[in-house]
This record gives C-alpha cells, sequence and structure tokens, in this order.
C-alpha cells in the first residue's frame, strides 16, 4: 500500500463560498445576520417585530427550514421579501445554500439581510454563511442551563437575546444562575432581553443591529 | 444530518486526489478530528457506508485521528491539554482563553493500493 499525503480542510469549501457570500452582500450594501437557537424560540417572531420596527430599511429575510415554508409565509405578511430554504433533511444551513438565496436576490442596494437558520443548538456553529454577525436566541422557557449543554453556540455569538422575558415567572428562569452560566462560558457576550410578544426591551435589540450597521458602513 | 454534508465533501476531496494520482482504489482514509468539532466519527462511518458505495471508496477504512483540545490563557500563558471545554484558567482563573487546536478537520492521506500486497 503507498500513502499518499493528502491535507485538504473539510470545511474549506464551505469557508471558500462563506467568503464570496461576503463580498455579495458588501456590494449590495447589506448587513447580514445569522439567526441561530433551538425550535420554537422565537426566531419568526423577532425577524417579524425587527421588521415592523425597521420600517425605512430595506429588509431581506433569508428562511432555512428543514421542510415547507410556514415561516417564509409569516414573513411575506409583512410585506418583506423571504427566500425559503428547504435543507431536505439537513440540520442547518451552509454557506452553498445561501449562495442559491443570493442569485435569487435582484441587484438592488439591502440594509439588512436577516437569515433565519434551522432551529439547532449544535450544528449551525460549524457552518460560517457569510455573515457579518451571528446571534443567538435562547428563550426562558428552555431553562438557564441550556448555555451549559450547549456551550460552543454561545462561544461564537456576537450577541444573545434571552426571549420570553414575560414569561419569567412561569418558566421558572433563575437569571442569578444564568448569568453566572454565562460568566463561565462566555463573559464577553452581550445580552438583549426581550419579549418579541410584549415588546419589552426590543429597543435595545434594534439599537444594537442599528449601532453595527453604522459600525459597518464605517 | 449533521455528518452527511461533510461525508460527501470527505467523498468529493479523496475522489479529486485519486483522479490526480491515478490511482484505481482506497485502501485508508486519515482524517484528523479536533475534539471541539461536534462531528461523531460513528456517524461519518455510518453515511460513508451508503455514500460511497459503486465508487473506488467503498472498500475504504475510515481512520480518525482524535485532537486533543489545547488552550491558551492570555493572563498567565499557560497551555492546559483538556478532554472537556474549559471557560476558565485551571492555574489563575483568568477568563481570556484562547482555542489553540480541537477545532481541526481535515484529511491527512489516503493509502491506495499500488499492487504489492
Amino acid at each position: 500500500m503507498e500513502k499518499i499525503e493528502v491535507m485538504q480542510d473539510v470545511l474549506s469549501a464551505n469557508e471558500y463560498i462563506a467568503q464570496e457570500n461576503r463580498k455579495h452582500f458588501k456590494k449590495k450594501g447589506a448587513l447580514v445576520i445569522n439567526i441561530m437557537s433551538s425550535p420554537g424560540s422565537g426566531k419568526t417572531s423577532l425577524i417579524i417585530e425587527t421588521i415592523k420596527r425597521l420600517k425605512d430599511w430595506k429588509i431581506v429575510v433569508i428562511e432555512g427550514d428543514v421542510e415547507g415554508d410556514v415561516d417564509a409565509k409569516k414573513i411575506e405578511e409583512t410585506g418583506i421579501p423571504a427566500i425559503q430554504i428547504n435543507t431536505s433533511g439537513a440540520c442547518h444551513l451552509d454557506a452553498r445554500m445561501i449562495h442559491k438565496a443570493l442569485q435569487k436576490m435582484n441587484d438592488e442596494k439591502v440594509d439588512l439581510v436577516l437569515i433565519e437558520n434551522v432551529g439547532n443548538l449544535i450544528c449551525p456553529t460549524s457552518y460560517n454563511l457569510g455573515e457579518d454577525y451571528k446571534v443567538v436566541i435562547l428563550s426562558l422557557p428552555e431553562g438557564e442551563d441550556k448555555p451549559l449543554k450547549y456551550p460552543r453556540i454561545f462561544q461564537v455569538a456576537d450577541l444573545l437575546v434571552l426571549n420570553k422575558i414575560d414569561m419569567e415567572g412561569p418558566a421558572d428562569f433563575n437569571f442569578k444562575n444564568f448569568n453566572k452560566i454565562i460568566n463561565k462560558v462566555n463573559p464577553k457576550l452581550e445580552m438583549a432581553p426581550v419579549s418579541c410578544k410584549s415588546g419589552k426591551g426590543m429597543d435595545k435589540w434594534i439599537d444594537w443591529i442599528k449601532g453595527v450597521h453604522a459600525k459597518d458602513q464605517d | 444530518m449533521h455528518e452527511y454534508g461533510v461525508t460527501e465533501r470527505i467523498i468529493e476531496i479523496v475522489l479529486d486526489k485519486i483522479k490526480e494520482i491515478d490511482a484505481p482504489e482506497v485502501k485508508k482514509i486519515n482524517i484528523v478530528l479536533g475534539k471541539l468539532t461536534s462531528f461523531v466519527p460513528e456517524s461519518i462511518e455510518h453515511y460513508f457506508g451508503f455514500l460511497s458505495k459503486n465508487t473506488p471508496l467503498e472498500k475504504a477504512e475510515l481512520k480518525f485521528i482524535a485532537k486533543d483540545m489545547v488552550f491558551h490563557c492570555e493572563d498567565c500563558k499557560e497551555d492546559f491539554n483538556e478532554d472537556d471545554m474549559i471557560f476558565s484558567c485551571p492555574k489563575c482563573n483568568g477568563e481570556n482563553i484562547q482555542i489553540i487546536s480541537g477545532n481541526e478537520f481535515f484529511i491527512e492521506s489516503i493509502e491506495v493500493n499500488d499492487g504489492k500486497d
């Protein structure tokens, strides 16, 4: 038997396409945010509430789902175009899927692209899409110990949106314990506690988007 | 399904390589896999079993070379070899931890049949 050296990165193709996507998005002038969370923590709700609060912005949503277009339809009811990606079983979006979605966008300038990743706390951490920022949502009913069980996603994220703060009581969410856990997992992680339902805290999230958008334009 | 895509990619890379070197059949694929990546070797093997069918790779054995997680503390400049993710320095408790190793995922080499054995 003969041994042949290969030394080739398995994820390098994804990384290369992600860089290409980044260039395309930059040409469009778009700030791109990859929103990740477990299923049911409020990704679609956060996107809809964001659209309502950024009425003057030109926004495009890329919806990643294993099957169907339920969420894309909800987004389009707001009047914003949504590009649906079905991953046909895969538990995450990858750069190639975003590249295809990009081809469906016209040449117009865009202020903001919101990518809703597939509901999953593990797989999306391994795939860059060409985004500027990664945001992870944790909703209170999921429990404060999630970052201990899935630390990686809380480490790669630039911002943690803590959703469903209106459910603090019934969810039995221990903030003191949560802060200790986050300090251990990623002490530098910025946080925005919100309730998509009541609107509480949404200003901070919107300010964060405006802040990173302004920084991006520099 | 997490490993499906990367298994396809592994097969693609190896098929390209054997085309380049004109080898008929692959016996072994040596893959370096960092412990920090969330990919599961058994799952890659599972997908490899049917994705490699009817290709020159179908009899190949996958060998995974596990790469430990190594962290570096920016505060006390020590390196630590750990089995689990750490968030603070075991020596000085500092929180400026850099990951030095554990994120690797690459095909190191392949072993092909050269007709000698």
